[in-house]
């Protein structure tokens, strides 16, 4: 035995030496997308300090502002949002997130549900969220379903992203390669908004009845109620949420609806005539493109959701509690960055 | 379970764990059955074959056994009444005898394999030969999937079946260690084709962990990925970009393809063997060697022993001598003194067997026309290398050409190239005509200016690929060359300062990480042999 133990030290030593050059290079190599980041920087946030969580894909993403809320009505908020989430995703990070924070409300958005998601195609979005990601149960199912559906993706390369990002070698200059580690805590708090103003016009008859007939996705739907469930389980409030979307339809805001009335849930649509006229939403000002609030709109559409989450869940107000400080210290930040432009 | 595949890796690391923790005495047990599991993974239908040939092999060779030990009793007793032409007689009767059990085992395990490769083959070219006749009878045609490592498989047990008819060596009695020989899951992919006497100690016996070996054996296996995932598929790209539309690139591009090609298929078969050396180093098992730099080969017969060495040793060992050594051969021979005289009548009993068994090379790739052109290919340039030995030996010595020099080594070498390039077109090709059709090509459309022009950039990959392949290709080819001059590099490396190795090590895996050719954005090949 005494024989093999600087056998053992040496390999150690070895794998310890490989674990670290491979830890940075995964750094070097990977996509910084600023949602991974955000993501990420989730973990950051101290246990239970969260008051509201949303879910949810890009709408959400650029359209509503946590510090705003927390700037006006003094409770917190995260977003783990990220492009064209994926149903399994969303409830990979609900679930997660839970295991973390006991928020009092969780807000989903759900534009996703008449959408049928394709993980060969979406590869792209599914990893700039899950790159985010620790690695946890919940991480491990969604990419045993991503795998099964598409083979040519492996388990290995969501653990590892080492493995999936290797041939980025060619686009990037290596005087350039620098290692960009995990946000590890985010003034934003998930939020990534869009200054661009690009100017919209209504399609003629939005939201108006067309007979149009809509169909939940199978699979986004049995998320959604996986994802009410649990938050009823857990004694959480649960909103739907629907934000400003061009392509939105009174058919599918109706079947929002039921689905919310069937869970006995609030379902907020941002695309009604009245909440657009409550809100005081310019087409021409307040969007990014037809599908996403630029930062103007996330101000207006956090203004209103903000107003209504604290009044009606009777949320607390952290401003003046020395536990929040540093979300004190986000918030000027933010401001500042806002600023900026 | 692709040997480059981290399904792979995780499956070896247990079964190096569990076989170091399991009992020296039932260690071969372990490894039975983690042979069994990985075959499992290529899907359990195929069991059935593997299983006949164990149990065949198996009864065959204990039948063998038996006579043969019955017949050195009953010989013992009886050799002093005998005669010369009695103990003759005597050894002619039992070798029929033995014939009797051999023969058939060799036909049915043969026959499964000519069944499931060939009998499409046979059955399409009969079809299209009745048609031309009129005849009103269609054969079916069943295509089989072919179950993995058939062909090796086969061979090996077969090898070791002829072994114990001619008394080279005793029949395993244990059906269990028969069925780990045949199925050592490292050499059942693409070989090496094992020999029982080599590997049965070594499988059978139980042993011990050395950390030595170990270390070499993840080297070789890291020499291996390299030499698959870095160069071979990234060649792959380029290979197939040319021969899927052949008829839209001139006879330059044709020939840088059919040369990268070369690389590839190295490339990809000997990493493949490398990993499976390597892997099976690990259980302290040492495989047969089945390359030797080919491509440094001064002539065909050179190239055939440095490339897939097992595959042809044992053609060599048992068809090439059978043949040539047969009455059938020796009277060929005297007839062709007496017709053609003594220079070829003399070597007929040996170009003969060289061209049978270039043929049967040739279809042992598969079941097309080109795999037998290719074979034709190989023995016509080996016949007319014996025939021409001579001649051309007295035309370099009247030229005055210094044969003990390193140009006219290069100059083999360089020739050598060339032709086994032109015979791996043939295989690559999607046919025999369309590989005569590029040659033609490389022939007529000649212009090596489009290579100057950006031409290499339109054939797959970009600069940057094109790069890393050449530097690859010529880390493959200092070490092949450091290999040549005698220098073993594991063992010179493990010489070396800790530090140096190390680096050397973490660049080798790195490398492999970084600019293997793995991944979604790449199309990862499979072992092209595998096929085989």
């Amino acid at each position: 035995m005494k024989k093999q133990i600087p056998i053992i030290l040496r390999c150690s030593a070895f794998c310890l030496i490989f674990c670290l050059l491979f830890g940075q290079l995964t750094q070097m190599y990977r996509r910084n997308d600023d949602e991974t980041n955000e993501i990420h920087a989730f973990y950051d946030e101290p246990k239970d300090s969260i008051d509201v969580l949303c879910i949810g894909s890009s709408p959400l993403l650029r359209g509503v502002s946590p510090m705003l809320m927390y700037q006006e009505h003094g409770f917190t908020s995260y977003m783990r949002a990220s492009a064209l989430q994926a149903p399994s995703v969303s409830y990979g990070l609900l679930a997660e997130s839970l295991e973390y924070q006991t928020p009092q409300v969780v807000v989903l958005l759900c534009d996703n549900l008449f959408f049928a998601y394709d993980y060969v195609e979406q590869e792209g979005d599914m990893r700039r969220a899950m790159d985010g990601m620790r690695f946890s149960s919940y991480k491990w199912n969604i990419i045993q379903e991503v795998t099964a559906a598409d083979e040519r993706q492996t388990a290995l390369s969501y653990i590892f992203p080492l493995f999936r990002y290797h041939e980025r070698w060619k686009e990037i200059n290596p005087a350039e390669l620098e290692a960009q580690p995990l946000l590890k805590h985010s003034y934003n708090k998930g939020q990534v908004y869009l200054r661009a103003i690009s100017p919209q016009s209504y399609p003629e008859g939005f939201m108006e009845p067309t007979g149009e007939v809509v169909q939940y996705d199978e699979n986004a739907l049995y998320y959604t109620e996986k994802s009410i469930a649990l938050c009823q389980e857990k004694g959480i409030d649960v909103v739907l949420l629907h934000l400003p979307k061009m392509s939105w339809s009174y058919e599918k805001s109706q079947a929002m609806q039921a689905l919310a009335d069937q869970y006995d849930i609030p379902y907020l649509d941002f695309d009604t005539e009245q909440m657009r006229n409550e809100i005081g939403l310019h087409p021409e000002l307040d969007y990014f493109d037809q599908g996403h609030m630029n930062l103007d709109g996330s101000v207006k559409v956090s203004d209103w959701l903000g107003d209504y989450l604290a009044k009606t869940y009777a949320l607390p107000n952290h401003r003046e509690d020395p536990a929040y400080a540093q979300w004190e210290t986000d918030l000027q930040q933010y401001l500042a960055k806002m600023e900026e432009s | 379970m692709a040997f480059t595949s981290m399904q792979f890796v995780m499956f070896l690391v247990l079964a190096v764990a569990l076989y170091y923790i399991t009992p020296k005495r039932y260690r071969w047990v372990t490894l039975l059955v983690v042979n069994y599991v990985f075959y499992y993974f290529t899907g359990i239908k195929y069991f059935i074959y593997l299983f006949a040939t164990t149990i065949s092999t198996y009864i065959a060779t204990i039948k063998l056994g038996n006579m043969i030990e019955q017949n050195k009793v009953a010989f013992q007793a009886a050799k002093a009444e005998l005669d010369r032409d009695a103990k003759k007689a005597w050894k002619a009767n039992f070798t029929k005898r033995k014939r009797r059990v051999l023969i058939p085992t060799l036909l049915f395990n043969f026959g499964i394999l000519a069944v499931l490769k060939y009998s499409a083959f046979v059955s399409e070219n009969l079809n299209l030969l009745l048609e031309k006749l009129s005849a009103p009878i269609e054969l079916p045609v069943f295509h089989f999937l072919l179950p993995l490592g058939i062909s090796f498989y086969t061979f090996q047990t077969m090898g070791y079946l002829i072994d114990v008819y001619r008394e080279k060596v005793t029949p395993e009695r244990n059906i269990g260690r028969l069925a780990l020989f045949i199925s050592f899951f490292p050499t059942i992919v693409q070989g090496p084709i094992g020999r029982f006497s080599a590997l049965s100690t070594q499988l059978f016996v139980g042993n011990d962990f050395s950390y030595q070996k170990a270390k070499f054996g993840v080297q070789l296996m890291l020499w291996g990925a390299f030499k698959k995932l870095v160069i071979a598929d990234r060649a792959g790209v380029l290979v197939d970009t040319v021969f899927a539309s052949y008829d839209t690139y001139g006879g330059t591009y044709i020939a840088v393809a059919a040369l990268v090609y070369c690389i590839q298929l190295y490339g990809d078969f000997s990493g493949g063997i490398d990993i499976a050396t390597g892997a099976a180093q690990l259980f302290g098992i040492d495989l047969e060697k089945n390359f030797e730099r080919p491509y440094l080969a001064t002539s065909i017969p050179d190239f055939w022993r440095r490339w897939h060495i097992t595959l042809g040793a044992w053609f060599r060992d048992y068809v090439f001598y059978p043949l040539s050594l047969s009455k059938f051969f020796t009277k060929v021979g005297k007839k062709g003194r007496q017709v053609f005289g003594n220079y070829i009548g003399k070597l007929l009993p040996v170009l003969i067997p060289q061209f049978i068994i270039f043929f049967l090379i040739g279809i042992w790739h598969g079941a097309e026309w080109k795999y037998i052109a290719f074979g034709f290919y190989n023995g016509t340039l080996i016949v007319l290398g014996i025939l021409f030995e001579q001649p051309l030996q007295n035309l370099v010595q009247k030229l005055k050409i210094n044969t003990a020099c390193f140009s006219w080594h290069l100059f083999q070498i360089l020739r050598t190239l060339v032709l086994v390039t032109l015979g791996k077109i043939i295989t690559r090709a999607p046919s025999f005509g369309v590989s005569v059709a590029m040659m033609h090509s490389m022939v007529v459309q000649w212009d090596t200016d489009v290579l100057f022009h950006g031409g290499l950039l339109q054939l797959g990959l970009d600069v940057q690929d094109l790069c890393v392949l050449v530097f690859a290709c010529l880390v493959l080819l200092c070490v092949s060359i450091l290999q040549e001059c005698g220098i073993q590099v594991r063992e010179t490396l493990a010489k070396q300062n800790l530090y140096f190795r190390w680096v050397i090590y973490l660049s080798a895996v790195f490398s492999l990480i970084l600019f293997g050719v793995y991944g979604l954005n790449y199309n990862a090949a499979d072992f092209i042999y595998r096929g085989f």
